[in-house]
């Protein structure tokens, strides 16, 4: 598995370096501010938050480019049939894309601890652990239709789900309750209580569930993954 | 001596020299009361070993096996074991707490008793962010098993190995022990007594981690495991031991009743394992 997996990072170190440059150029956005605009505390977690959140999305859109080097029949027949058969081949990519994912939660942590040793910006694990298991478990949705159909037709997969994700979005806001956002300040407040740990009741046992069923959903996932592989290596060129 | 002793003992003291070195100076100059005053600086600390590790490979030319391994498959169990460790150690810790440590204790005021669904998050919770942040220890194990364990083995047996590498990464904690981590400063022969029982909780836990790495290869599980039984030793005392408990003894007394309870719970399954390898007619080891 080493060998397989010492591969995805030869093959894959360009996109790997691009995922280090963009993550790289916006935690410095968030440090690199000048001393005269003499931002708010509060505004400067709001910033953290959202650097967060855009590094993890930005590398969630590019994990699927892992793919593309290995999607050739010539290669899919010749792993099929070494001894790590088709099913070394998914856990490659499955561990590969678990790296990636630790990976973006250790620069995030290392951003966010220097970020409190200069700025004094509040801890944002919580928020880091759960854009984690968000991502990991966007993945394990995603891997399995990107094994059958290829990685172009799995990003169409995903971009109708963002479809259908703002569409649900844009209904709730003209339709839905939406009190809560005439206060401003207040749900503000309530995100920065959240991350400080003031937890509502209800999520408590949604949080603590969350990354065990993520979890289970993800070997699942490998597992029909690894059912699928042979029959999507038919659709490569 | 032979030629690979002797590499083996130079090995382990640029190892432990280039380990100890930067880990007491940031300790000793940027520690106060045995903490970070930022959480960089203690994850900072957390990385020398490895740092050591791969400066020692460097330096002695050393090709050894990195135990860098990701090998999943076949060694489920072992990762279970990981992260089941900590909460069976965390169990009897409660237990032992509310038998033995806290003063007038009442189950009525405890969290378990109140609130279910935080009880839920506070059992659930510290064992998978402990798992998720396994790099923080990773550190630690990439140079305690990774390396100074298999070195040591090269010099003596398995079991001595296990009692000097605990013992050197009990001392290793030594400058935030003397400054009143994990035991605080009221208790006789302060720091020598809490130093020697860091090195005694160190040996039995090290053995563990030294078996998980074994098995499996990698040191990944012990990492995993390690970052949970940081993550995890309170929650079943958080769970059942009401905030704000008054204690009969103070912070040194209940750390040794803890390293007690971790020395029994490796030492009862190390007779299991003996007892196990007896009846299969193999080998009786660690």
């Amino acid at each position: 598995m080493s060998g397989l997996i010492y591969k995805e990072i030869v093959t894959n170190r360009k996109t790997l370096i691009l995922m280090a440059l963009v993550s790289s150029v916006f935690s410095l956005i968030f440090f690199l501010q000048p001393e005269e605009a003499d931002i708010p505390s509060t505004i400067y977690s709001l910033l953290g938050m959202m650097t967060f959140v855009f590094i993890f999305f930005i590398i969630g859109m590019m994990q699927p480019m892992i793919f593309e080097a290995d999607e050739t029949k010539r290669w899919a027949y010749f792993i099929s049939s070494s001894p790590k058969a088709a099913r070394g081949q998914v856990e490659s990519k499955y561990i590969f894309i678990l790296m990636i994912s630790f990976g973006t939660m250790i620069l995030c942590m290392v951003i966010n601890d220097l970020a409190e040793l200069i700025n004094g910006v509040p801890d944002m694990f919580l928020l880091i652990y759960n854009l984690l298991i968000i991502q990991i478990f966007l993945r394990a949705l995603e891997l399995p239709f990107i094994f059958r159909f290829g990685s172009k037709a799995g990003g169409s997969y995903k971009a109708a789900v963002f479809i259908i994700a703002f569409l649900a979005v844009i209904a709730y806001l003209l339709f839905g309750d939406i009190s809560m956002f005439n206060n401003i300040d207040a749900l503000y407040e309530k995100i920065i209580a959240f991350f400080n740990g003031e937890i509502p009741d209800g999520l408590y046992i949604f949080m603590a569930v969350s990354p065990y069923a993520v979890g289970v959903i993800y070997y699942i996932s490998y597992r029909i993954s690894v059912k699928l592989y042979l029959k999507g290596a038919e659709n490569y060129d | 001596m032979t030629d690979e002793k002797k590499s083996a003992l130079k090995r382990i003291v640029i190892f432990t020299f280039l380990a100890f070195l930067p880990a007491y100076v940031i300790q000793l100059c940027l520690f106060k009361d045995g903490g970070a005053e930022h959480r960089f600086i203690s994850n900072l600390v957390m990385m020398t070993p490895a740092a050591a590790n791969i400066l020692t490979r460097l330096i002695t030319k050393d090709g050894s096996d990195t135990l860098l391994r990701i090998n999943f498959r076949g060694n489920g169990k072992y990762y279970i074991a990981a992260l089941l460790y900590p909460l069976i150690l965390s169990a009897l810790n409660a237990a032992a707490g509310i038998l033995f440590l806290v003063k007038d204790h009442s189950f009525e005021n405890s969290v378990l008793n109140n609130n279910i669904p935080q009880s839920i998050y506070m059992l659930l919770f510290p064992t998978a962010a402990g798992a998720v942040t396994f790099f923080i220890c990773w550190g630690e194990e990439f140079g305690w098993r990774g390396y100074l364990t298999p070195q040591l083995e090269k010099l003596m047996s398995k079991p001595a190995a296990m009692c000097v590498s605990g013992v050197i990464w009990g001392l290793w904690h030594a400058p935030a022990v003397s400054q009143g981590l994990n035991f605080g400063k009221d208790y006789p022969l302060e720091p020598f007594s809490g130093i020697a029982v860091m090195c005694v909780s160190c040996i039995f836990y090290g053995i563990l981690l030294s078996w998980l790495t074994e098995k499996t290869g990698s040191i990944l599980p012990a990492a995993i495991c390690h970052s949970c039984v940081d993550m995890a030793s309170n929650t079943f005392s958080n769970l059942l031991i009401p905030p704000g408990s008054e204690y009969k003894y103070n912070d040194f007394y209940s750390g040794l009743v803890y390293v007690c309870i971790a020395a029994a719970v490796v030492s009862v399954w190390m007779a299991v394992i003996v007892i196990r390898r007896k009846q299969h007619g193999g080998q009786i080891e660690v």
